[in-house]
């Protein structure tokens, strides 16, 4: 008998609702398990909370016939977490990466994101994010490669 | 248990979480928030045991509540926080404004 080894990829299709994210997390905890990677399950989690958050709210505005996609593949030493909406995007160029005052409600999502992985892309018109997070908690500095 | 849980000591108003503090249960648990404080509350504690994760929509309900605490001359803390959950708090550099705590902290104090 051959033991089958886990899938190394998950594409995810969700409603966009907030109460739909923690279904899409529940599958991607599932896959971070089965590849003994628990002990980045936090950040990798939390940063793919954010962007599927950002992506119903101001992706889809609210939007109840858009989709958001989640696709999420395991590399070598990255974990690869790509969301995309069906929204017309935002000027990411312009958009803050810091952490706002300490009396702000809002505007940590970006941020919490670049704290946690090691390179941060969007699409041209910015409806699509994609982050690479390291496999390991020392790897977050090193260069992203595969 | 539930997905949290409010009780009002004296001036004080606890929010014991039974899962994570995120996005799909902020907008219940503010607008429950808003009835529990003031009315002699001034204080809030929210008691993080029972939570694995804290995303933004958390954060954002802690600083509110934080605000509306101190506009009442109270103040708000968060305890037994895991370290993930205070790790990211110190990053954000809210560790003091919400007078974090976390699980390894309490359980050292308690010897």
């Amino acid at each position: 008998m051959t033991a089958t080894n886990p899938p190394t990829s998950l594409h995810y299709v969700m409603a966009s609702r907030l109460t739909e994210v923690d279904g899409a997390c529940r599958e991607l905890r599932a896959l971070l398990e089965a590849h003994g990677l628990t002990p980045v399950g936090f950040p990798v989690e939390l940063a793919t909370r954010e962007c599927l958050c950002n992506a119903v709210v101001h992706g889809n505005r609210g939007r109840a016939d858009a989709r958001v996609t989640l696709a999420l593949r395991i590399g070598r030493r990255w974990i690869r977490v790509e969301v995309a909406d069906e929204g017309s995007g935002f000027p990411w160029r312009r958009a803050s990466r810091m952490p706002p005052g300490i009396r702000r409600q809002s505007g940590r999502g970006l941020a919490i994101c670049a704290l946690y992985a090691a390179r941060m892309a969007f699409s041209r018109s910015g409806n699509r994010i994609t982050l690479w997070i390291a496999k390991r908690k020392g790897d977050r500095h090193a260069r992203v490669c595969d | 248990m539930p997905e949290y849980v409010i009780e009002r000591r004296q001036t004080q108003v606890c929010v014991t979480l039974g899962g994570d503090l995120t996005a799909a249960i902020v907008p219940g648990l503010q607008a429950d928030l808003k009835g529990a404080l003031g009315q002699g509350a001034t204080d809030v504690e929210f008691d993080l045991a029972g939570a694995t994760q804290l995303d933004s929509s958390g954060i954002g309900l802690l600083i509110a509540a934080a605000n509306s605490a101190r506009r009442l001359g109270g103040r708000l803390c968060v305890t037994r926080a895991s370290a993930d959950i205070s790790q990211l708090l110190q990053s954000m550099r809210l560790a003091s404004r919400l007078n974090v705590t976390g699980r390894a902290d309490q359980e050292a104090s308690r010897g």
